[in-house]
């Protein structure tokens, strides 16, 4: 017995401890030289790790000092370089080679979880084991598991080698791609350790950690292995309790690894070999549902089976000649997973030429072939695919916005109606951000027979609040249009009052409110209401908050009195005939004026926003002076701060410019900063403009003598401005128009004579921009129509182009 | 594979983008900032970007994304106009379970318009047809029973009717 000196009596004593001391013992112990002597609590720690087998051979080849390392090779041989084949510049020992070699400290720092080795004081590969086995407690921060340390540790050690010997032995290869094989490694030991135990017990020689599939699933592991040119392919069907359903295999001759690989169930490959495998198997079945068919309990359908075998002839037909099938074997195999399905009592006994199938006894003589570790899986859902042979997607499948999205773009009725689809679908509606309700008919002509369909409305309404009430559904508009009277004052309060409580923007357009009390009513739009104008100051005073109001049509309406709003911001009215307002807020003001004019009386000191428009041209009958009502128009409109728009129809238009006096002051409009004009005709005092938008009138009638008429009369018109600037325009000059704007240009003469007017007055425009008329009321005709059209709008192109020439270069003109 | 990119593209730069088979696509930067989703994690990464993974889309889908981003990778003008509505109208004529695998993918992706016009393509697959009818295209299965189902239309009887 050979003890070596100064080691004996602690050696002798550590085996006592354990109370088994024989010769033999000691001999073998002897043997360990280097191996410390506490070192068999190292070893228990390192065989009951819970690693993979692989690993803890690795580490314990590390240990014990085999791992062939170049310092290794040299000192034993004699021979050979001792440095780090990765560096180069230290000697290659093992303790350099797993910890403080650069390529290592680079793979682990590229690691799952980024550790730094040299953080460490680990001076001995033994204290790196043990550190591994056993991680101290003060490394393991963030959460990290011992365990998944230890894998990490460990597939560190064993990838690091890994990739030593690549380059050493294939050349130069890539240290990115190896961390990342490394992580992806990592996490496949880590999945094995954590699942393995569950499911190993059931099929014995199995390995391999598997998976159960869900209930009612199929797990279909496909391999093949290569050697000498012939390939091995394999198929193992299992179901969710691990039993074996069906196995298949077939020796081919190949050429390399990779085609093996692709034969045996890679990607969307060759399918022959399974297709074969299918069919034969098909064929069983076939054969056993015609044996068992007097069963009426039989779960397979006859037509089923035939419909199976109808699709799977098609995909043969499909695959035997094309290699770049459609059907990928994936899709062969569901079909088969769902033929055994059925029949899990069943095994294939009938061999087909070119097939062995076996039982599942031979099983550990099949996951021999399982020496590449690739294994595909394909699962499929069996009812699934009985339903919808096509489509294994389903529109239940879509996320819930996406699918509200969708019902926002149908009618509220169209996606009310989808709740009646399935539970899915019951409250999706529900979640459409706007919700209309709306009146099929005109809404605004009241008939008595309807009464009971207003009701159910108003019903829905109510149900609709108070389902809004309870969940948190994100509602952000409500329309709510229908012919409603005083009647349901109560509920349209209570909408209301809804509508404030969730800070939601509410349109309610009702016909006629009658005299109810809107106390939190944001928005009023009545269209088409045959309101007096009491109603209208009723309303006022007793709704406060009222933000915007519409007024269309209103036949009654005559003269609008509104006496305090201080939250109205926005006021839209036409055809009335005295207009009274007083409003502190009101930023945006749209008066359309018909037949009579407006006796407008107005007080708005934050009004930013003006239009006025006329709407025909009743006016000339009215023999109104049109230019004295303008002036009395505009000084009613000299608090606009930003923009003023004025609109007159071409022939009113003429009117005033027929009508013009020379001799009458002109309101001055210092605020304006924007002024948009649709006639050519006005010369107005504004010194602080900055924008000017011109539209000048021109007849999209296709009747060209009258076309001809009013270019002429706008020319006219064009000249008497001349005149009028000249006298007085010439006094102030434009020091702070910036930008004009040409709207539908067409390239007539005054619109060039306009421009270059206002150019030579201001002299510090900076952009001119021009938009060109796009005609647009012959799209939808003939091709030579449509035709005829472009080559005019060619041509205005043109002139537009030549007016550039003519306007000063220091201006930027934009066409 | 379908690679997006070929030939007289090489002045523009590209992009790597790997789908959740692991396929990996090179596109023109221009066609991948469609995506708001990939744009920003451009902007993030900066030109150093190495592959961009796109774990929630699969090769087929992306394919079919990274066309619709390539067509729509400039702005149309005037006359195109009609010709990119037809291809629009062609591209989202697919069969359904594509048609919910690219929806998935614009709405990760963060494709706006995209998505805008695949939303509107089932809501025209939804209009004017009965609850039976929509069942049938969808392959919605019915699971009410047939009280819920008529207290249902009970409640919204305006809509049904």
């Amino acid at each position: 017995m050979v003890v070596s000196p100064g080691k004996g009596s602690s050696f002798l004593a550590e085996i006592v401890d354990q109370g088994i001391f024989s010769v033999k013992e000691s001999y073998l112990a002897s043997f360990c030289g280097e191996v410390e002597l506490n070192s068999n609590r190292f070893w228990v720690k390192l065989w009951k790790a819970s690693l993979h087998e692989r690993l803890k051979i690795f580490l314990w080849r590390m240990m014990v000092g085999i791992i062939p390392v170049n310092q290794v090779i040299s000192s034993r041989t004699g021979r050979g370089n001792s440095d780090c084949p990765l560096c180069e510049s230290e000697e290659e020992s093992a303790l350099h080679r797993f910890k403080d070699c650069e390529a290592t400290k680079a793979l682990a720092f590229m690691g799952v979880w980024g550790c730094r080795l040299e953080g460490w004081s680990i001076t001995s590969i033994r204290e790196l084991i043990s550190f591994c086995v056993d991680p101290p407690g003060d490394v393991l921060i963030n959460g990290l598991e011992k365990e998944t340390l230890t894998i990490g540790l460990a597939c560190l050690f064993y990838y690091t080698w890994n990739y030593r010997n690549e380059v050493v032995y294939g050349g130069k290869r890539s240290l990115i791609g190896f961390a990342n094989l490394l992580s992806e490694r990592i996490a496949e030991f880590s999945s094995a350790r954590t699942s393995g135990d569950a499911t190993i017990g059931h099929a014995e020689g199995m390995k391999e950690n598997w998976k159960p599939p869900p209930k009612n699933w199929l797990k279909a592991n496909t391999d093949a292995a290569f050697k000498d040119g012939n390939a091995a392919f394999a198929l193992v069907l299992r179901d969710e309790q691990g039993r074996v359903l069906f196995l298949a295999s077939k020796i081919d001759r190949v050429s390399n690894a990779t085609e093996a690989e692709v034969c045996g169930g890679g990607g969307g490959g060759v399918a022959r070999f399974w297709t074969l495998v299918c069919f034969s198997c098909l064929l069983v079945v076939l054969k056993t549902v015609y044996t068992t068919s007097s069963d009426e309990n039989d779960a397979i359908s006859t037509t089923f089976i035939l419909t199976l075998l109808n699709s799977l002839l098609k995909t043969v037909y499909t695959t035997s000649s094309d290699e770049n099938d459609a059907i990928s074997t994936t899709f062969i195999l569901t079909l088969l997973n769902s033929c055994i399905l059925k029949q899990q009592y069943l095994y294939p006994s009938s061999p087909t030429p070119g097939i062995r199938t076996r039982t599942p006894q031979s099983f550990a003589e099949l996951s021999e072939l399982d020496s590449t570790k690739r294994t595909h899986q394909a699962r499929f859902d069996l009812r699934k695919l009985e339903h919808e042979r096509q489509d294994d997607a389903c529109i239940n499948g879509l996320p819930d916005d996406i699918l509200v999205r969708i019902l926002c773009l149908r009618s509220l009725e169209e996606a009310i109606r989808t709740a009646i689809l399935s539970r899915r679908w019951k409250n999706l509606w529900m979640n459409v951000p706007k919700l209309e309700i709306s009146w099929r008919n005109d809404p605004y002509v009241f008939r008595p027979h309807e009464m009971s369909e207003v009701k159910a409305k108003v019903n829905f309404v109510n149900d609709v609040m108070k389902l809004h009430e309870r969940t948190t559904a994100s509602l952000e508009e409500l329309t709510i249009c229908l012919p409603l009277d005083s009647k349901y004052s109560d509920h349209i309060n209570k909408w209301v009052a809804a509508v404030k409580r969730r800070q939601l923007r509410g349109v309610i357009k009702t016909a006629p409110p009658s005299s109810i009390g809107l106390y939190w009513l944001k928005d009023l739009y009545l269209r088409g209401v045959n309101v007096v104008d009491k109603v209208i100051e009723c309303l006022f005073s007793n709704s406060p908050f009222i933000e915007r109001f519409c007024l269309h049509y209103s036949q009654k309406l005559h003269k609008l009195e509104i006496a305090d709003a201080p939250n109205l911001k926005l006021i839209f009215c036409d055809h009335l005939e005295h207009f009274q307002i007083s409003a502190p807020n009101l930023n945006a003001i749209m008066l359309s004026v018909r037949g009579c004019p407006v006796h407008l009386n107005l007080y708005a000191p934050s009004l930013c926003h003006a239009a006025l428009r006329t709407v025909h041209s009743l006016m000339n009958i009215c023999g109104y002076n049109m230019f004295d009502y303008l002036v009395k128009m505009l000084l009613q409109f000299c608090q606009v701060n930003k923009t003023l728009t004025i609109g007159f129809t071409s022939d009113v238009a003429i009117t005033i410019c027929e009508t013009f006096d020379f001799s009458h002051q002109l309101p001055e409009l210092s605020t304006v900063e924007h002024l948009q004009l649709n006639s050519s005709l006005f010369a107005l005092y504004a010194p602080f403009l900055q924008k000017l938008s011109i539209k000048v009138m021109h007849i999209r009638d296709t009747v060209s003598s009258r076309h001809m008429e009013l270019q002429c009369l706008d020319k006219d018109g064009a000249e008497k401005v001349k005149a009028l600037a000249n006298a007085k325009w010439q006094y102030y000059s434009h020091q702070h128009l910036k930008e004009v704007e040409l709207i539908d240009f067409i390239g007539s003469r005054n619109e060039l004579e306009i421009v270059l007017f206002v150019l030579e007055i201001a002299a510090l425009v900076e952009t001119v921009v021009i938009r060109i008329c796009r005609p647009q009321s012959f799209w939808l005709q003939e091709n030579i129509l449509r035709y005829k059209e472009n080559q005019r709008e060619t041509h205005h192109t043109h002139s537009a182009e030549l007016l550039k020439t003519l306007i000063r270069p220091e201006i930027n003109v934009i066409i | 594979m379908a690679s997006s990119t070929s030939g007289s593209s090489s002045s523009s730069k590209v992009v790597k983008i790997r789908s959740s088979d692991n396929e990996n696509f090179e596109v023109e930067e221009a066609a991948a900032a469609r995506s708001e989703t990939i744009k920003k994690l451009l902007e993030d990464v900066g030109d150093d970007a190495d592959v961009i993974p796109l774990p929630n889309v699969d090769a087929k889908t992306l394919v079919k994304v990274m066309e619709w981003c390539k067509k729509h990778m400039d702005d149309v003008d005037e006359l195109n106009k009609e010709e990119m509505k037809t291809w629009d109208a062609e591209f989202v004529d697919m069969d359904q379970s594509c048609l919910y695998n690219v929806l998935l993918a614009a709405n990760f992706l963060n494709i706006k318009e995209l998505l805008d016009q695949l939303t509107q393509k089932v809501a025209d697959m939804i209009k004017g047809k009965s609850p039976e009818e929509i069942r049938a295209t969808f392959n919605i299965k019915n699971d009410f029973t047939p009280e819920e189902e008529a207290e249902i239309r009970k409640q919204n009887a305006w809509a049904f009717e």
